[in-house]
């Protein structure tokens, strides 16, 4: 029986440390694939690479509701509901917002220069990226709970276009030349309006 | 039995050996590594909280052939573009600063490599015209990577390539300047390895190069210093890429030779790269694809690339 137990004991002790091998291998290789969210390159709050993302900007924004929904508060008494109103901006390199027009809507022409004061005050992250043109819709609420802003889930940005990333061209070629490899190579050319513009340029 | 087997299960549970084998086994497996830590002698020496700055000059010569035409060829006038770009040399000078932004837990670094002070030229029919690469100006690519040179992930690619810029000058000196160190100072006839390389350059594209290199020693320049190495290195580069955009359906595969040297400087294990030459030699065929997967379009480039790094100095702060 004794000699029984001793093997029943060994056994034990072998398929333990089985099972912890299989478990620590896969936790090994977890934290080895790259560990937590937040160890991301570009994670929002957090980033180690030196661009803006849309999250990081409507980060931001959202941290300024109160304030964007004290300009409502204060210009909008006795108006009507405002409508559409937005603003618009572009971060320089320095993350600075310059170039900021505001859309009012129906409200009240007073509340442009409030919600430009707001923006004007928002920091963001120095970037090494190009100017990031930004707009961001306010949404203004009143019903039975009151008044506020809504934190607008989307921030609306240029995206960065890459143009025939396998295909290795001179520095500095024009954008027609670019276009017309395009429409050489690729199923699709570019819209007839992006062509307009390019051609402006 | 099942009492008999609890009773036993808790009594191995309890004794000290055990307890303390388990403890062991749960600390080494649990502990996170990199796949070349294991009895590596040889790894780079990252200046925290400061500035470390490389002067770079690279150069490169494209030629251009269009090897299957396209049908949607034939109603446009694309020849006079193919003269122009049928060789192509462009040479960019600058700086290359590098920061360290990050420790991570598991001991890899993320640093922060950035291009300023550009100057070049760009030759492709008429004489070299001056240009300040301003496309590239101030941009930076993030890498977490592995004190071996491992590049674990990097990000900000989409700001460096694309028609126009130039970023594939700039991509050279950016990878080169964490080449995968050899595991140990190669001595005789060296040692081989292999590794892949990610250029994550959008969600759409799927970029990845094998590296086959061999490292052996070569003879460090005079004026180094005592703690100075050189390591030369030559192997083959083999290339696949696809990328999924909807606008740009296209594939790339690429076979490459390189050769270059690295000079390195430390006491320690922990080495200084402080300066890095080399030399690759590409054959690439980059082939457009229809909505329905036929082919349309095939071009061939042949690259020849030079470059070369070396440190100019480290300051404090970031």
């Amino acid at each position: 029986m004794r000699t029984a137990f001793g093997l029943q004991d060994c056994a034990q002790r072998l398929a333990l440390a089985g099972v912890l091998l299989f478990v620590g291998l896969g936790a090994g290789e977890a934290r080895a694939a790259g560990g937590l969210a937040t160890d991301a390159l570009d994670f929002p709050g957090e980033p180690t690479d030196r661009y803006l993302t849309p999250s990081e900007v409507r980060t931001v924004l959202h941290a300024a509701t109160e304030e964007f929904y004290t300009c409502f508060r204060t210009k909008l008494r006795g108006a009507e509901a405002p409508g559409e109103v937005a603003v618009t901006f572009v971060i320089d390199r320095a993350g600075k917002p310059t170039s900021i027009q505001t859309e009012v809507g129906r409200a009240p022409a007073e509340l442009g220069p409030c919600l430009l004061k707001v923006v004007e005050g928002l920091v963001f992250d120095d970037h090494d990226g190009e100017p990031m043109p930004v707009s961001y819709p306010l949404v203004y609420q009143v019903d039975t709970k009151g008044a506020r802003v809504l934190p607008y889930p989307i921030v609306f940005t240029k995206p960065h276009a890459v143009r025939l990333p396998l295909l290795e061209l001179p520095e500095g070629i024009s954008p027609g030349a670019t276009r017309l490899l395009e429409l050489l190579l690729t199923a699709d050319g570019e819209k007839p309006e992006v062509k307009e513009k390019e051609d402006h340029e | 039995m099942r009492r008999l087997l609890l009773r036993s299960a808790t009594r191995s549970m309890k004794t000290p050996s055990t307890s303390l084998l388990l403890a062991l086994l749960s600390l080494i497996l649990l502990t996170p590594t990199s796949a070349e830590s294991a009895r590596r002698t040889l790894h780079y020496e990252f200046d925290e909280n400061r500035i470390t700055r490389f002067s770079f000059e690279a150069s490169r010569v494209i030629a251009t052939e269009l090897v299957q035409t396209p049908e949607e060829g034939k109603s446009l006038d694309y020849l006079p573009l193919l003269d122009s770009i049928a060789r192509v040399e462009s040479k960019l000078s600058g700086t290359l600063e590098r920061f360290v932004a990050k420790s991570y837990r598991d001991g890899t670094r993320g640093v922060v490599a950035r291009l300023v002070d550009l100057s070049g030229t760009v030759q492709q029919v008429a004489e070299p015209r001056p240009s300040s690469f301003e496309g590239l100006e101030g941009k930076s690519v993030a890498f977490r990577v592995h004190e071996s040179g491992e590049i674990l992930h990097s990000n900000g690619w989409p700001y460096v390539h694309g028609a126009g810029r130039g970023g594939e000058l700039a991509e050279d000196v950016l990878l080169q300047s964490v080449l995968r160190l050899p595991r140990h100072l190669p001595k005789g006839s060296g040692e081989g390895t292999s590794f892949t390389v990610r250029v994550p350059v959008d969600p759409s594209l799927e970029r990845s190069t094998l590296w086959m290199l061999r490292y052996t020693p070569a003879e460090a320049p005079a004026d180094c210093g005592k703690h100075c190495y050189a390591i030369a290195y030559s192997g083959e580069l083999q290339e696949t890429a696809t990328d999924r955009h909807p606008a740009r359906p296209m594939q790339r595969k690429a076979t490459g030779a390189i050769e270059g040297t690295m000079i390195i400087e430390g006491r320690r294990r922990a080495k200084r790269l402080i300066g890095h030459d080399w030399t690759i030699r590409w054959t690439r065929d980059i082939t457009s694809s229809r909505a329905d997967g036929r082919p349309r379009g095939t071009i061939r480039q042949i690259v020849e690339s030079t470059g070369s790094l070396e440190l100019a100095n480290v300051e404090e702060g970031q």
